[in-house]
């Protein structure tokens, strides 16, 4: 079985997410949470087989999440999930070798299917 | 004899050369006040002898008497009475009768003696000078000396020209630079208002992508879950979702709308 972790400070966004997921890939178990602390610490333990990631999230932003991963040599696929249109945010994170890719909010149901067909 | 092979004058010549060569290498106005005191007397007798010259708004007065010489540069002119009479008339005169001629101290203190105040004005189109001086019975002055008298006011005129050019060229560097610095300023308040524009702007680029496009999303995702699936039960789970969603959405844009207006406030003020 599949697993996946959401990490974004705002519940609504992880609803969504969690109803295409389970639309698209029944069978995926799907762990969510708003506060990126506390996905930090069970990270290890849960080993998802990849992470969808906001960035502009309070205490800890999806750079330090990132950041952190790469101090703990944590290699686990992201892809980065955020509502920023920006440029810059774009270009930071192909600074990390484990972020697949940069997608912006809403996400494309197809380009869903895409990534958990992948995994 | 002509006067060329007279040795006197030769003499004189020779003490004339002395002079056009020191003050050929005078670079300031107290280089002419030491070389006049130096070698005027060389080249005919004198009580006092004076200079005015007058260049653009640059007026100079040059006093020398026997062991001393004193330059008066000033922006406004110090004409003696007599020389505003040799301006006027434009030929040269000489007096007897100082009595009238309201003159300084230093031409009145020579005691026990007959002198005779002798003026001249040469004009050159732009540039004039006014030489005077004053003899005596020990200090004799004769029509001969008048020679040498006109290559010293020539002489004069010339290095006056060049440290009055210098002058000039020095007043306007500075104004110039003065000009530079100012620029200089207007540029670097204008660069950091310009940074300070750039760095609002991309404050509101931040909030724009993460603030108000955040909310956003939010709807348009919901709104793409009742697409795919109308079941009853989700509707009324995703309405009062758009609901809070499209609140935040609005706080956030009015806190956009009154970041903005408050800096365009600020840059009327």
């Amino acid at each position: 079985m599949k697993k996946i972790m959401l990490v974004d400070d705002v519940e609504i966004s992880n609803f969504i997410m969690k109803r295409m997921i389970s639309k698209a890939s029944p069978a995926t178990k799907i762990f969510d949470y708003t506060y990126p602390v506390k996905a930090l610490e069970v990270l290890s333990e849960i080993n998802p087989d990849l992470i969808f990631l906001d960035l502009n999230m309070p205490a800890v932003d999806g750079w330090q999440f990132l950041e952190t991963m790469k101090d703990s040599t944590i290699t686990i696929p992201v892809y980065i999930l955020t509502s920023s249109t920006s440029e810059l945010d774009l270009q930071k994170s192909r600074n990390y070798n484990n972020v697949k890719d940069f997608l912006i909010k809403p996400i494309d149901a197809d380009a869903l299917k895409a990534i958990l067909n992948d995994l | 004899m002509s006067s060329e092979s007279n040795p006197i004058y030769r003499i004189t010549y020779e003490a004339f050369s002395k002079f056009s060569n020191s003050l050929n290498r005078c670079r300031a106005f107290d280089e002419i006040e030491e070389c006049f005191t130096v070698n005027l007397k060389y080249l005919f007798n004198y009580h006092v002898f004076r200079a005015s010259y007058f260049r653009n708004a640059t007026y100079v007065h040059l006093d020398s008497t026997l062991g001393n010489t004193c330059i008066h540069v000033a922006g406004k002119p110090g004409y003696l009475e007599y020389e505003k009479l040799l301006l006027q008339s434009n030929v040269p005169k000489k007096w007897d009768d100082l009595g009238q001629l309201e003159l300084p101290l230093s031409f009145t203190n020579i005691a026990d003696e007959q002198t005779e105040l002798w003026g001249w004005n040469f004009v050159d189109e732009d540039r004039r000078i006014v030489v005077s001086l004053l003899s005596g019975n020990r200090k004799k002055f004769s029509l001969r000396d008048i020679n040498f008298l006109k290559l010293v006011a020539d002489n004069l005129e010339t290095k006056l020209l060049e440290l009055c050019l210098i002058k000039e060229l020095d007043e306007k560097n500075n104004i110039i630079s003065r000009i530079i610095e100012d620029q200089k300023e207007v540029i670097k308040n204008r660069t950091l208002e310009i940074e300070n524009k750039n760095k609002t702007l991309l404050e509101i680029s931040v909030l724009n992508a993460h603030n108000v496009r955040e909310p956003l999303s939010r709807i348009i995702g919901l709104v793409n879950l009742l697409d795919d699936d109308e079941e009853e039960e989700l509707v009324k789970q995703v309405i009062p979702l758009i609901r809070i969603s499209s609140n935040d959405l609005d706080v956030a844009l009015k806190n956009v709308i009154n970041y903005t207006t408050k800096d365009l406030s600020d840059l009327k003020a």
